[in-house]
């Protein structure tokens, strides 16, 4: 039922696949964890013209003025249940990727470890998942036409629009609904094995020096050499090979 | 001379296989490295073979110990990953070893990849031990907290 702060999407989606847009919300993720009883299983996605309390990574602001998309979209972890879990975090970076290359082909997209995309170096967009149990939550921002300007972020951000595209949320929102659907479906018939190949083929800085920022402050360098059957960052050091599983990374020497 | 870098992947499985098999040793050996993790001395010594080439490096051993595994009301790690001991940087952290706990309720965080998993007590009880420390990265099946 539409009303004033909610409507449906009537963009095709892939079948079984519902689309909610909301005009305000204090989080798309736990808009969706509050949707767990009355709107239950895969494939719910709730999208907000704005976020009043958007999150990034470890309770970081993620700012949400109008005009970007801010979508949440419930997944099914299993068969593999929470041991795989986090290997939706590259499901969901490569079907984002593919939702870009549709609505925005001449940008150009990179993935940084394990699931920023950038375009020419910049992040366009942040993917936060969370999991309720046997479901995940997969949180993602795309910056469209704001970005934070230089400084105020922990790295450096781009928009679509400065980048010479301009696309709605809904229409971003439903091209991503149909690449997730596709990417889940592959993960599930074939593994992480399809989804690791896809990954490091936009994979930015492999072969190259990068740094990890561990939670505890630390930093660990390498060549950023592969990425493990995990999703862990296999980094080549001087002290031989580091299995990066949390850590903001950052290109080059620092 | 050749350098010998540290397989932390390789001790930790060991250490695992430590916690699980119920042995108090395992040695390991290949043609240019040997690693032995042992449990009573709580350490993991990686030797290079010659010895010859370096002082052993010694390094603490990840595994806690296996009688913590084998208890009943240990919890374990569902994912790998690194434990969050607090729901954000700074502040307070979700448990302390005396604390009472409810089913449910939330021990610990484990992040692999930016997904969040929240650990829950699967029963109620005490927590008699806390056997990770923040920012610990933890391998599936990995005792976390004890609940007595």
């Amino acid at each position: 039922m539409d009303t004033a702060n909610e409507r449906v999407s009537r963009e095709a989606l892939p079948h079984g696949w519902r689309l909610v847009l909301l005009q305000e919300t204090d989080s798309t993720n736990l808009e969706l964890r509050r949707r767990r009883d009355s709107d239950p299983g895969e494939g719910l996605a709730v999208v907000a013209a704005r976020q009043t309390s958007g999150r990034g990574r470890r309770g970081r602001e993620w700012t949400s003025p109008e005009g970007n998309l801010y979508i949440s979209i419930r997944l099914d972890s299993r068969p593999g249940g929470l041991p795989t879990a986090a290997q939706l975090s590259f499901v969901a970076a490569v079907a984002l990727t593919d939702a870009l290359r549709d609505v925005a082909p001449h940008v150009p997209i990179r993935c940084k470890w394990p699931n920023d995309l950038l375009v020419n170096g910049a992040k366009i967009s942040g993917i936060l998942l969370e999991s309720d149990d046997p479901y995940v939550i997969v949180g993602i921002g795309v910056n469209l036409v704001w970005s934070p300007p230089p400084g105020q972020a922990l790295y450096p951000a781009t928009n679509l629009r400065q980048e010479g595209a301009v696309v709605s949320p809904e229409t971003l929102a439903a091209a991503l609904c149909r690449h997730l659907a596709a990417c889940t479906q592959l993960w599930r018939d074939g593994g992480f094995a399809p989804i690791r190949s896809a990954w490091l083929e936009v994979a930015q800085g492999r072969g190259q020096t990068v740094t990890a920022r561990l939670h505890d402050g630390s930093e660990q360098q390498g060549e950023f050499v592969d990425l493990d059957a995990d999703g862990a960052l296999v980094l080549q050091s001087n002290m031989g090979r580091i299995r990066i599983m949390a850590a903001d990374v950052f290109f080059g020497a620092r | 001379m050749t350098k010998t870098s540290i397989d932390s992947e390789a001790i930790r499985q060991l250490a695992t296989l430590l916690g699980e098999t119920g042995l108090n040793e395992i040695e390991y050996e290949t043609e240019s490295l040997r690693i032995r993790v042992a449990k009573g001395a709580a350490v993991a010594h990686v030797a290079a073979a010659p010895a010859a080439a370096a002082a052993p490096v010694a390094v603490a051993a990840p595994a806690a110990p296996a009688d913590a595994a084998r208890h009943p009301g240990a919890v374990k790690a569902p994912m790998v990953g690194v434990v969050y001991m607090s729901p954000e940087p700074g502040s307070a952290a979700f448990i302390t070893v005396g604390a009472s706990v409810t089913e449910g309720q939330t021990l610990l965080l484990i992040e692999a990849m930016k997904t969040f998993n929240p650990v829950k007590a699967p029963r109620s009880g005490k927590i008699a031990a806390i056997l990770v420390d923040d920012s610990q990265p933890v391998e599936y099946g990995e005792p976390l907290v004890v609940i007595e």
